[in-house]
């Protein structure tokens, strides 16, 4: 599903405070596999995420995503491959604080040619899988972190993507929360979505998935 | 890509960010108050003019001397009948009256109620005019400002003036104007052109100028030639002289204001720049979150665009209604004095509405076009930056 080869990245290139944060990485991610990327802050597992999720563009490599080559596709196609095929799931929920959970997991489909009932319909199946239709109505800002947390998941799957990208998920949830999340990650994984997340949590060693280590941009394989 | 999920998600937004757009409405509406009612002002009076100076002589000749204008004589009319291309000449008899109680000055206009063209004039002016009834008594016809200054002194049906040669002689109000014609009306009182020579101390072999009518606008250029050849001592005032007299007139006095809306214009769109350019942090993740979940920065610059363009119509929208508003249902108070001065009486003026939709969309794109051009640069500027950045 995911094949990344010889990837690197360098930041501010050609100037005085360029750093290179991954350094000649090649990864296969498999059809409906969890992969863990862990690492410590600074390692280069969230580089490697949005490499992944063509939130950025890699110095030198090539990244296919379900057949597609992405490391160098100009902003609109990036971004239709984005809202047609990626789920993302961010440390810092990043959810429009003044709006309803619906409203949030609508966001992505909004700019899509649906009709009204179609995205009710999505968003209704994502809220359900997530487990936060009953707060549908309520705005964000009054939601507790563990619910947040739902309607960031319910948002990214609202586009039923095939690819899930989560970035420290649980680095703002209690044990309670961060164990139900890695709850609906089991959930997600076994509807056939294809996973990955970037964490340096030891509570998803518990998970039964391929764990990769990054270092200093260096994928240490274990 | 506009569909109504996009305005639904729009309408989520202003309504989000109610509290940054609200001083922006404000001092956007008030702007285009201010120029609205400026240009409708100004147009209107414009429009005024151009009716009234349709139904105006082609030439006025008047008679000077030391650089004065004086009397005309009357033979003058007879020979200017003769030049080719003159259709009427008409002597006309008006002049100023001092009014002592108030230190005014009124303008008494005679007419030759017998002739046909000024008649009719006068009927477009005072529609349901009796002359029969008009002629029978020493009776006028007045304007506003005038009804206004006489009732002061209790003079309410009639008014006593003095001949130069001290005779007092009583004149009775007919009528008066109506508030549409003030602008140029106000001051000015109508009667007999035999009252007006007695009261002016005009004599019967002189009038104050003289009105000449040419009806083949191309031989505007000869008459005027021969005209001036005529006599030494004349003075020939034309048509298109008196329209761009007034024309100077109030584009001058549009010209300032426009100068000092286009100072104020120039500083909004830069507080307008300087805001949307440091935009929020809040703002800012808005934007990376946008990004990330697949918003392309064409998505994410036409939904800034489109959220900036609903503030600037609605302000629009209100502030040209408002000026609609004051400029032809309350007349433009304290503006019209600028506009109108107080050369004698002051004004009390009832403007034609009149909208001219070309002007409306000039003053839409002058408005429009900067507007969003210092909402579209920040917006572009951080729809470029990298998402995760962003939401940072």
């Amino acid at each position: 599903m995911i094949q990344l080869e010889n990837i690197n990245k360098i930041y501010n290139e050609s100037r005085p405070n360029s750093f290179q944060a991954l350094k000649d990485i090649s990864l296969h991610v498999g059809k409906g596999e969890l992969l863990i990327l862990k690492g410590v802050s600074g390692s280069g597992k969230s580089t490697l995420l949005s490499i992944m999720g063509s939130l950025i563009k890699p110095s030198s490599g090539s990244v296919i995503v379900d057949g597609e080559s992405i490391a160098k596709l100009p902003d609109l196609h990036a971004s239709n491959f984005r809202a047609q095929k990626l789920g993302f799931i961010f440390q810092s929920f990043n959810l429009f604080e003044a709006l309803s959970v619906a409203d949030n997991v609508a966001i992505l489909l909004t700019n899509q040619s649906l009709t009204l009932e179609a995205l009710h319909v999505s968003v209704s199946d994502a809220m359900e899988i997530a487990h936060i239709s009953h707060k549908k109505d309520t705005e964000v800002r009054l939601l507790s972190g563990g619910e947040k947390q739902r309607c960031a998941i319910a948002r990214a799957l609202v586009n039923s993507p095939k690819v899930i990208l989560c970035d420290e998920p649980t680095a703002n949830l209690d044990s309670i929360n961060s164990q139900k999340f890695i709850a609906t990650i089991k959930e997600l994984n076994a509807l056939g979505k294809t996973i990955v997340i970037a964490t340096h949590d030891p509570i998803f060693e518990t998970l039964d998935a391929r764990v990769v280590n990054i270092e200093n941009g260096i994928l240490l394989k274990r | 890509m506009q569909n109504k999920l996009f305005y639904n998600f729009l309408f989520l937004l202003l309504l989000k960010h109610r509290i940054k757009h609200i001083s922006i409405f404000i001092i956007s509406t008030l702007i285009v108050f201010i120029l609205s009612s400026v240009v409708l002002l100004s147009n209107a009076l414009q429009e005024e003019i151009n009716t009234t100076l349709d139904s105006q002589a082609d030439f006025v000749i008047q008679k000077m001397r030391a650089g004065k204008s004086v009397n005309t004589p009357l033979s003058w009319s007879d020979e200017f009948r003769e030049i080719e291309g003159i259709s009427q000449a008409q002597p006309r008899v008006y002049g100023q009256y001092f009014f002592k109680p108030n230190a005014e000055h009124f303008t008494i206009v005679g007419i030759d109620f017998f002739d046909e063209q000024k008649s009719k004039n006068l009927q477009k002016l005072i529609t349901n005019l009796d002359m029969k009834k008009f002629l029978e008594k020493p009776n006028m016809l007045i304007g506003h400002g005038v009804k206004a200054l006489l009732d002061k002194y209790y003079f309410f049906d009639y008014y006593v003036f003095k001949t130069p040669h001290q005779k007092k002689r009583k004149v009775n109000i007919y009528q008066i104007f109506p508030k549409e014609s003030s602008l140029l009306s106000n001051d000015m009182i109508i009667m007999d052109i035999d009252l007006a020579r007695e009261i002016l101390g005009i004599s019967e072999e002189q009038s104050t100028d003289i009105a000449l009518y040419n009806p083949n606008e191309l031989e505007a250029e000869n008459i005027y030639v021969k005209l001036v050849l005529k006599h030494a001592d004349i003075r020939v005032i034309q048509k298109s002289d008196i329209a761009k007299a007034y024309k100077r007139l109030f584009n001058y006095k549009g010209g300032l204001f426009l100068i000092l809306y286009m100072i104020v214009l120039l500083t909004f769109m830069m507080i307008l720049y300087q805001r949307y350019s440091m935009v929020q942090s809040s703002d800012k993740k808005e934007i990376g979150i946008l990004r990330a979940l697949g918003w392309s920065i064409k998505d994410v610059i036409i939904l800034k665009v489109t959220e900036s363009f609903m503030v600037a119509f609605g302000a629009f929208l209100l502030g040209f209604i408002l000026a609609f508003f004051f400029v032809f249902v309350l007349d433009a108070p304290l503006l019209s004095n600028i506009f109108y001065g107080y050369a004698n009486l002051p004004m009390d003026i009832s403007l034609h509405r009149s909208i001219d939709f070309s002007l409306v969309s000039l003053l839409f794109l002058f408005y429009i076009l900067p507007f969003m051009t210092a909402v579209l640069i920040p917006s572009w500027k951080a729809s470029v930056i990298d998402p995760l950045e962003a939401m940072r």
